[in-house]
């Protein structure tokens, strides 16, 4: 009885999760303008798609974006969290409580206050605001990634490469770092698929030469949904989806590698008398 | 080679360690025994470098190093829990600290050849630490931390997550490699047994006070405090009143009985002070009138036997007091067994140098 309850609720949820989405890639390739009826089966809304220059150069300035803002926090957030790892003091300690901030506020509030920031500032809107704004909300998470991972690691490994002589930084890039690799990927990767469909950050920040996919597909549905829009979209949501999925593989793959670490060690101690 | 001066380290209200004052000669096996909690591990990390006193010197062959970073001090760690870097083979973990000092490769190579081969891992270089089973695990972090060459070497409870069987065998190991190497060992464990047969020297904490410092047959034999008396082996404990006169005897608490007891000339006791008479088991000798021994002066109790008990190479026997305390005496087996059964009303008696007397 409770069994079938939960079927049917997990049933109501999957149908209400992702049939819309479902519907969406289905009627990308419907050769009906019209949307509801499906008449057959294309891929000229695709090949639209392609030969549409604003498309082409949102979806150019999208990846642009992208890559520039998740290189440059892939950095920041690493080089955050590797510090914030080693050395506990209180100053560490409200930059670690301040990392959340961005989390918590409000997209629009950090939209608008980035802007009047920018403009404060005499950033002329643009790509560059864009991406420094997608650097802002991206560092936390890339922070927090690399955070989790090294929190999984034994902290006496740095402390055993700096008294094996190496300086703290050495022992940070040396030890640490590699092993942290998982992680930052990791963060990469879900800084790059934030980035990429961010849409009211961007919305403030973007100046006109400045649209990006998400933006274009808002302007696009403005005058009616067209199956480009569909297509456009099942193209994003691919992207989307095989960078989580790697992802989370990625992130479990780590934790797997170190479970099995912590096993090889664990099975000598089960026979201790002690502790 | 390495000196402690009155080191105190607090963490907020926790007093880790408590004016420890410790030296440590070269090439020395040098203990620190004492229960979980003590204070053992951050006596070590002091050394090391990883903590701060919060007062108090440390002192490296004869260097003050408060201001010394770890990886500027001249010892090597080898960590509870292995601390071997899982992404690096084993030799690479070995030659860690060679690269890091610069030494050039074909140096390098041998070096760590040599130091597999001393932890009797040779075969074993190209493997992971996660391929390795626990007690070659604990061999790699020796090799990484002994092919520095370091003036000291630091183990922290090394053998504790080992089986027993591996323990005893490594605890040899560790003792002779010791030797050969001539190093300066700094060993912490909160196993006496270990403690015992490993070191040159023990020192014994508690709530991170250091009670003794002293040779393995000293600390059982003449402990200082209650403390190391009771951590350290087995032992009974006799509340007694020093009576009047002298000083040299006392009675035994619960009971009329008076006893002699023990006089140093630099220790006198006052009458009516009350004080702890430590006598260890194998001590303790049990007759049915008095004692057999002639020469040496005993003291001599009297008892009801309440319990055999047959632990393989000895007997222990409990003989309960007239005031319910408990003495236990311990024979070998092969002095042949004893005529008396639980019941019996027996004669306690110990030689009375035996007999170590302790405040609280
Ligand atoms: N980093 C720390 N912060 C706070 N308390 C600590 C810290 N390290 C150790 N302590 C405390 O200091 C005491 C001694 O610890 P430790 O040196 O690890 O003991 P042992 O190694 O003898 O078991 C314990 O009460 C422990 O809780
Ligand atoms: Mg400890």
């Amino acid at each position: 009885m409770s069994r079938k309850f939960m079927w049917f609720y997990v049933g109501l949820a999957l149908f209400f999760l992702y049939l819309p989405v479902l519907i969406l890639v289905v009627l990308s390739f419907n050769a009906s303008r019209l949307n509801v009826n499906w008449t057959g089966f294309t891929f000229s809304w695709y090949a639209e798609l392609w030969r549409d220059r604003d498309i082409m150069l949102a979806a150019r300035n999208s990846l642009l974006v992208a890559f520039v803002s998740t290189a440059i926090s892939t950095v920041l957030g690493t080089t955050l969290a590797l510090g914030l790892y080693y050395r506990r003091d209180i100053l560490n300690r409200i930059v670690d409580g301040l990392i959340y901030v961005p989390l918590v506020v409000p997209e629009t509030v950090m939209g608008i206050s980035l802007l009047a920031f920018y403009t404060k500032m005499g950033l002329g809107l643009g790509l560059t605001s864009v991406i420094l704004a997608h650097v802002v909300f991206c560092i936390p998470f890339v922070t927090l990634i690399v955070q989790a991972r090294l929190a999984g690691l034994d902290y006496h490994i740095l402390e055993a490469a700096m008294d094996l002589g190496a300086t703290e930084l050495r022992a940070l890039l040396q030890v640490m770092l590699p092993l942290t690799v998982p992680g930052i990927v990791a963060g990469g990767l879900l800084a790059f698929t934030l980035s990429l469909d961010d849409f009211i950050v961007t919305f403030f920040t973007a100046g006109p030469g400045a649209t990006t996919l998400p933006i274009y597909i808002y302007s696009m549905v403005k005058l009616g949904v067209s199956p480009k829009v569909n297509a456009l979209s099942t193209i994003m949501l691919a992207i989307t989806a095989i960078t989580v999925i790697t992802v989370v593989f990625l992130l479990r793959t780590g934790s797997n590698g170190r479970k099995a670490h912590e096993k090889a060690q664990s099975s000598s101690v089960t026979g201790l008398p002690f502790t | 080679m390495v000196r402690l001066e009155a080191v105190t380290k607090r963490f907020g209200e926790t007093v880790a360690v408590d004016n420890v004052s410790l030296e440590v000669q070269k090439g020395e096996f040098l203990t620190l025994l004492g229960p979980s909690g003590c204070g053992k591990t951050t006596t070590l990390r002091m050394i090391a470098g990883f903590e701060k006193p919060t007062c108090g010197s440390i002192y490296i062959n004869d260097r003050p190093v408060d201001n010394l970073p770890p990886y500027k001090r001249e010892v090597n760690t080898v960590f509870q829990n292995y601390a071997l870097f899982p992404h690096m083979k084993v030799k690479d973990n070995v030659a860690f600290g060679l690269r890091i000092a610069g030494l050039e490769r074909s140096e390098i190579k041998r070096r760590v050849d040599w130091a597999l081969d001393l932890v009797q891992l040779t075969s074993y270089g190209d493997r992971y630490p996660h391929q390795l089973s626990g007690g070659q695990q604990q061999r790699v972090a020796l090799a990484r931390a002994i092919v520095c060459r370091p003036r000291v070497l630091l183990l922290d409870e090394p053998l504790g997550a080992l089986d027993l069987k591996l323990r005893k065998e490594m605890q040899l190991e560790l003792k002779s490699l010791q030797r050969h190497l001539e190093m300066t060992f700094i060993h912490v464990t909160h196993d006496q047994e270990e403690a015992l047969i490993i070191s040159d020297r023990i020192a014994v904490m508690e709530s991170g006070a250091v009670h003794q410092v002293a040779s393995a047959a000293e600390v059982y034999e003449k402990p200082a405090t209650l403390f190391v008396a009771q951590f350290i082996g087995d032992v009974n404990i006799l509340k007694v009143t020093v009576a009047d006169g002298d000083g040299d005897e006392a009675y035994v608490q619960g009971t009329e009985s008076k006893i002699p007891i023990a006089v140093e000339e630099h220790r006198r006791y006052a009458p009516g002070q009350v004080l702890n008479l430590a006598v260890r088991p194998e001590h303790v000798r049990i007759g049915e009138r008095g004692a057999r021994d002639t020469g040496e002066p005993q003291a001599v109790l009297g008892g009801v036997v309440n319990n055999l008990l047959y632990l393989g190479s000895t007997l222990k026997v409990q003989v309960v007091l007239p005031g319910g305390d408990t003495v236990t005496a311990a024979f070998p087996n092969s002095s042949g067994r004893p005529e008396f059964r639980a019941g019996d009303q027996v004669c306690l008696s110990w030689p009375v140098s035996a007999g170590r007397l302790l405040g609280q």
